[in-house]
């Protein structure tokens, strides 16, 4: 049985952070609630304050969104190791989809309290969650921006001679701004996971309303 | 003024001791850049961050040619920090110095010298905060994008140029890819 070392060590690999050892990252999972997941069981729920962040560290995650009329979205499949749902505790902001096990997982819950602890702690603890988290987010934004550039450039040398004639050709989709954002959440979107046009609508319509809502956190 | 006065001005060290301060430095000498020097080339590895301490810089994008100005960093505020916590990273603007200026350069050396250092804590936690800050401004800006809402703060350029018209364009006004 894999002990929270290996466990530490399986995420630095998948996800080399600056500076943190897997003892110091152990340590982290050791102030964190380990448990066993049957598939389908919920881990969060959109719309819900995020009081928690996770580690998941065996099995897989399925995120998903509701659309107005009430029906789950499939938007993606996170494979362990993995970490999500931090920016929540980051920025008080809302869930931003649902989570819920997909097959049997393990995955290690930081509540906000134990959150706020280790990240204030002047320790190899603190600085191993401190820099997972660093290197998460940048990895995050880097991967975004990259997505951005790649979209805006290629293509750039050959603009349309006239307008109209041609222009949707040489237009982003839909499917390619709906990765951006998963790269952006975190979630690294594959082309199987990502839906038709209409998922895009129902996303961006929700996060906007969201965004109005927390207005101050910009 | 001292170096560790100037760093106790500055409002993110406000609650650090004097103490972690005076070891802060001893990891991260304070180095001075004259006015007009290149702090940072675009295109360059972004392995070493900077903390300024006094001075002004002017960040500026070569893109097709043409140097333009994309933002002035104050004291205490921190610059190229991406390439602290991902490796393999390039500089996304060159850095010049608008007057005489004073930094503190971190890399990694130092970030594992004074990982626990109260000053670094500090550092690290404001970083977060501008991370998450920049992806949920990115976001906006994609859906910006996306819905054709014209961007508030390129108003007057969408006066004097025609309205893009696909999201591709959109998003090359808003990430200045054209």
């Amino acid at each position: 049985m894999a002990t929270l070392l290996d466990h530490a060590q399986n995420l630095l690999d998948a996800h080399p952070s600056q500076g943190v050892t897997p003892r110091a990252l152990a340590a982290v999972f050791s102030s964190a609630s380990i448990d066993r997941l049957q598939s389908g069981q919920a881990v969060c729920t959109e719309g819900d304050p995020g009081d928690a962040m996770y580690f998941l560290m065996k099995g897989a995650v399925l995120v998903q969104r509701r659309d107005p009329n009430g029906h789950m979205r499939e938007l993606a499949t996170m494979q362990a190791p993995a970490l999500f749902g931090q920016m929540a505790l980051i920025d008080n902001s809302p869930r931003s989809a649902s989570c819920m096990a997909e097959g049997d997982s393990i995955i290690a819950t930081l509540d906000r309290t134990t959150y706020i602890g280790v990240l204030n702690e002047p320790t190899s603890r603190g600085t191993a969650l401190r820099r997972v988290l660093l290197a998460s987010l940048t990895r995050q934004l880097v991967g975004a921006n990259g997505r951005i550039t790649d979209l805006i450039r290629p293509r750039e040398a050959s603009p349309p001679e006239t307008e109209g004639a041609g222009v949707e050709d040489f237009d982003v989709s839909n499917t390619d701004i709906l990765k951006v954002s998963g790269v952006l959440d975190g979630w690294k979107l594959d082309a199987a996971t990502v839906h038709q046009a209409d998922t895009m609508e129902v996303v961006f319509t929700e996060d906007q309303r969201r965004n109005r809502k927390n207005k101050t956190v910009y | 003024m001292s170096v560790v006065a100037k760093l106790q001005s500055i409002y993110l060290f406000k609650d650090v001791p004097q103490r972690s301060l005076e070891e802060f430095i001893v990891h991260a000498p304070p180095v001075q850049f004259p006015r007009g020097s290149e702090v940072f080339r675009q295109g360059s590895p972004a392995d070493v961050a900077l903390l300024l301490i006094e001075g002004r810089l002017i960040a500026q994008v070569e893109a097709g040619g043409e140097v333009r100005e994309v933002g002035e960093i104050r004291p205490g505020e921190i610059l190229g920090e991406q390439g602290l916590f991902v490796p393999g990273g390039k500089r996304s603007a060159t850095v010049v110095a608008a007057e005489a200026c004073e930094c503190l350069l971190l890399d990694r050396r130092v970030m594992d010298q004074a990982a626990t250092n109260p000053a670094v804590v500090k550092l690290e936690q404001h970083l977060l905060g501008t991370l998450a800050r920049r992806i949920r401004k990115t976001n906006q800006s994609i859906q910006q994008a996306w819905k054709a809402e014209a961007p508030t703060e390129t108003g007057a350029i969408a006066e004097a140029t025609p309205a893009p018209t696909t999201i591709r364009q959109r998003l090359a006004r808003i990430f200045g890819g054209s």
